[in-house]
């Protein structure tokens, strides 16, 4: 794997290894002994992942607003393999056994959070509600490779990065009349 | 997928206020971090839209800006 680091941000011989998130978004990756930020000198929340046991801990503790109907919403979903928001137009189905409960839950709930949007919004104007559906379907998309809708879904995708560059250019403008 | 799930742990734990579902968040958003780089390493036409994806949905929930 390629490592890219700025000139002025320090790095070391990983060990363990490990990525630093915000800067590894800019394309930075930081490898680092200590585990903390070597740029804002903090500690790293990433460094702080569990071991199996906690991390079992970790999802019987978690509030997932799990309801009866949302737990009958998942289990439906897993027997028939029906996306249970069938108006947001997902059509790529996943493999649906590879994914735990709490996983198609959080699924469920981005979904459920754009199907709500898309009903609110009947113009549809926010790339929000336009385009989450499409993020939701890419992943799974990825996983039935040859599917013909792939190539709809990149010209969407170039549209939606096409807003997202007007609406970072609009944000900019505002900060800089601010 | 990694980087949707987290985003959306991320919303979870901000309506509930639960630590465990902030660190669901970060499981997952840590795999799609480490993810990414392998997945640009083999970039493809089959997997361009997926690495756009994630890319953006990682960039939603940058907080250093």
């Amino acid at each position: 794997m390629r490592v890219f680091h700025s000139g002025r941000i320090p790095y070391t011989t990983p060990n363990p290894p490990f990525f630093c998130a915000p800067l590894s978004q800019r394309g930075i990756l930081i490898f680092n002994h200590s585990g903390n930020c070597t740029k804002h000198n903090v500690r790293c929340d990433y460094m702080d992942q569990p071991e199996a046991e906690e991390s079992q801990q970790i999802l019987a503790n978690s509030d997932l607003r799990m309801t009866p109907q949302i737990e009958r919403d998942i289990q439906l979903w897993r027997e028939t393999g029906v996306y249970p928001f069938p108006s947001l137009g997902v059509t790529a189905q996943p493999t649906l056994t590879q994914y735990s409960n709490t996983d198609l839950r959080l699924i469920h709930h981005i979904s459920s959070i754009a199907d709500q949007m898309q009903n609110a919004e009947a113009q549809q104007r926010s790339v929000w509600v336009r385009r989450v559906p499409l993020y939701v379907q890419f992943p799974f998309m990825n996983q039935a490779r040859g599917n013909s809708n792939s190539l709809e879904g990149s010209s969407n995708l170039q549209q939606t990065m096409a807003l997202l560059c007007m609406h970072f250019s609009l944000c900019q403008q505002h900060t800089s009349a601010g | 997928m990694h980087a949707l799930l987290a985003l959306s742990a991320t919303h979870l734990s901000w309506l509930t206020a639960s630590p465990a579902t902030l660190q669901i968040s970060y499981q997952h958003r840590d795999l799609a971090l480490k993810g990414l780089p392998e997945a640009i390493g083999k970039f493809s036409k089959e997997n361009a839209d997926a690495i756009l994806a994630a890319s953006i949905l990682l960039s939603w929930q940058a907080t250093d800006w």
